[in-house]
């Protein structure tokens, strides 16, 4: 709880600061006027990811690294000043999952946003980092996917919606994609909310590939949408938003989470190809299955 | 230890079965218990194929980070020449040295007790044993052919097309080529009754290629376990990695006596489900040959007191008895032919 506090406190500094940066009215539009944590071009390695801030006026960018036992060891927690919206977040050491957000703290609207940045090297388990209560209200992913995973369309995942660390049961949740989904979904009695990502970049794009670790695939951006992203050599993805409003008091907070999702594990691929090629295999075994009449001279015996 | 156990049913096939079963549903379904992120896993750098596009997986294959960093770390580091220094390889250090500290406890052991594509080559192998399925053994002549062919899919497959795609000089798609024709994706995944992995990308003339050669290579493989023992194991270039350090680990098969009938009784060598005629023809280190997988059949068919032993070190797990060998035989033949109740063979030709 401790924790909880310490990291919530932060969280509450670093929407303090509320900047206004012209710079940013040159930046092109967003696909959502959602909060957003978006990954900004020019910083990219493999221990540090640029990301901006989209869509709300904060000064900070909080970072948290994924950590073991129930205090965030040094180093595992940043604040990062915004410059233009934008900050460069370093992994501390181990890699993994970090949890980044931006606050804006006005005197009736309180606007947050969120996101995950991963670092290909090795690092703890983002468990006990979603858990902790990172602001007063949130979206969490509940999991995340797994390393070598990602979210697929036609998948259904849990996220958590809690405000002071309490779930909040009945609620409306929005969700909206770079390919023009908007549902409108409700949290079950726990605070959570299951999402079945739409089969939008499939039915907009023609994605595909090896959806491997190292797959291909084509992708097309639509007229008036956000081209699908694509990770190095993975399938194409887009960015949802999941964003939540919630009541307290005189004030109004709204929190918005976001990642991407990527094209169905079978876009691109054929199932009924892939079913011949294994009877294709089998045939070419079946000759040993056969009882010879002689015996054999040489080789098998 | 085992032996002591004698006086009971329990032998060592049952043991290393039981172990077998264990093991593959914590390769296949251990997130369900360890959980579900990569720091949960028992290791990410296993002596055993558990595939890592299985979701539900209790830990990963070696052979994914030793492709993965020879084409990430070090082909991209070389071509950026400028930073390649030996903190490159400190990744592929780490993992190699995970590798070795779970290997040089079982050493071979992770292919013959604990791999879930050998496990499952093996309960496909009784079945066509109980269907009384021809029995095909290699003679000396093709096992000599198929030898070298674990060592050209190592070199091959898991570290020289890998480096060459992070070079930049093959196609990405070589990145993880071993990964692209692996049975074992297939297997676990259908396993978990995801058929994902089943299915071939139409995209790309590479991808299709691998995904059309590991969906023949996996039908191939079950259908040819059926007559023939662990017929992917034999090209392995996991059995290959194994081999490279068997010598390392103080776990192995030793043949220290010779007796008068080695090389003649020859059920050893029939027993052994790679059908490695060595082991009943030659002694000392030479019986402990690259091709077994630490089964210890070897050692259960063998009639004669102490000829064959597993061992840890100088402690014997699990020595050659007559009395053992007349009970285990009681059973099942040394090819695995098993016996009806009434101790006769079931009736199955050995072409």
């Amino acid at each position: 709880m401790n924790t909880a506090r310490t990291l919530l406190s932060v969280f509450l500094l670093v929407g303090a600061a509320v900047v206004s940066d012209p710079a940013r009215a040159s930046q092109p539009a967003a696909w959502t006027d959602l909060p957003l944590i978006e990954p900004a071009r020019g910083w990219g390695s493999r221990m540090a990811k640029g990301v901006m801030a989209r869509n709300l006026e904060a000064a900070e960018l909080l970072a948290i690294a994924s950590f073991d036992g129930s205090t965030p060891p040094e180093g595992a927690c940043a604040v990062l000043p915004l410059d233009k919206g934008s900050a460069k977040v370093t992994a501390h050491g181990e890699g993994g999952y970090y949890w980044v957000s931006a606050r804006e703290d006005g005197a009736e609207t309180v606007k947050s946003a969120s996101g995950i940045v991963y670092f290909s090297n090795p690092g703890p388990a983002p468990r006990t980092m979603l858990e902790t209560v990172k602001g007063d209200l949130e979206i969490v992913p509940d999991p995340l996917p797994r390393e070598h995973g990602r979210y697929r369309e036609g998948e259904t995942w849990s996220f958590l919606v809690r405000f002071m660390g309490r779930p909040l049961a009945g609620k409306d949740v929005t969700l909206q994609t770079a390919r023009g989904t908007f549902w409108r979904l409700t949290t079950d009695a726990d605070g959570r909310v299951s999402v079945t990502f739409p089969g939008d970049i499939t039915a907009s794009s023609a994605g595909g590939g090896d959806h491997s670790m190292h797959g291909g695939g084509a992708q097309a951006a639509q007229p008036g949408q956000a081209a699908p992203r694509r990770h190095r050599h993975g399938p194409p993805s887009t960015p949802f938003v999941l964003a939540v409003e919630h009541h307290d008091g005189e004030r109004t907070y709204l929190s918005a989470f976001n990642y991407t999702y990527s094209t169905s594990p079978y876009a691109g691929r054929s199932l009924l190809s892939g079913a011949g090629f294994m009877v294709i295999g089998m045939l070419l075994a079946t000759p040993l299955l056969r009882r010879r009449k002689t015996a054999e001279k040489g080789g098998a015996r | 230890m085992i032996q002591s156990l004698q006086p009971t049913p329990l032998t060592l096939g049952r043991f290393r079965l039981g172990v077998q079963i264990v093991m593959l549903f914590v390769t296949v379904y251990g997130g369900a218990l360890i959980g579900h992120y990569l720091a949960d896993k028992v290791s990410n750098a296993l002596p055993a194929l558990s595939c890592a596009y299985d979701q539900e997986n209790g830990g990963y294959c070696v052979l994914i980070p030793l492709q993965h960093q020879l084409n990430h770390r070090v082909g991209e580091a070389i071509v950026k020449l400028q930073q390649f220094s030996v903190s490159t390889l400190i990744p592929l250090g780490f993992t190699m040295l995970s590798f070795f500290v779970f290997f040089v406890v079982l050493n071979k052991a992770f292919c013959g007790w604990i791999c879930p594509l050998g496990t499952m080559q093996e309960l496909l192998h009784r079945l066509g044993r109980k269907l009384a399925l021809p029995l095909r053994r290699l003679g000396l002549e093709n096992v000599g052919k198929v030898r070298p062919v674990k060592w050209l899919v190592l070199l091959a497959l898991v570290l020289v097309l890998p480096l060459m795609a992070g070079l930049g000089v093959t196609p990405h798609a070589t990145g993880d080529a071993y990964c692209q024709v692996c049975p074992s994706r297939i297997l676990t995944t259908l396993m978990t009754a995801n058929p994902e992995q089943v299915a071939v990308p139409t995209g790309n003339w590479l991808d299709f290629a691998f995904a059309a050669a590991r969906n023949a290579l996996f039908g191939f493989v079950i259908i040819a376990a059926l007559v023939v023992r662990q017929p992917f194991c034999r090209v392995c270039p996991m059995l290959a990695l194994h081999a490279v350090f068997r010598r390392l680990s103080p776990t192995r098969l030793v043949k220290a006596k010779e007796h008068e009938r080695c090389g003649k009784c020859g059920l050893c060598s029939v027993a052994c489900p790679m059908d490695i005629g060595e082991v009943s023809t030659k002694f000392g280190a030479k019986a402990f040959h690259e091709d077994c997988t630490l089964c210890g059949r070897c050692v259960e068919f063998c009639p004669d007191d102490g000829v064959l032993a597993l061992k840890t070190g100088p402690v014997p797990l699990f020595r050659s008895s007559k009395d053992y060998f007349l009970k285990r035989s009681r059973e099942e033949q040394a090819d695995g032919t098993p016996r009806t109740r009434n101790g006769k063979a079931r009736e199955a030709s050995r072409a």
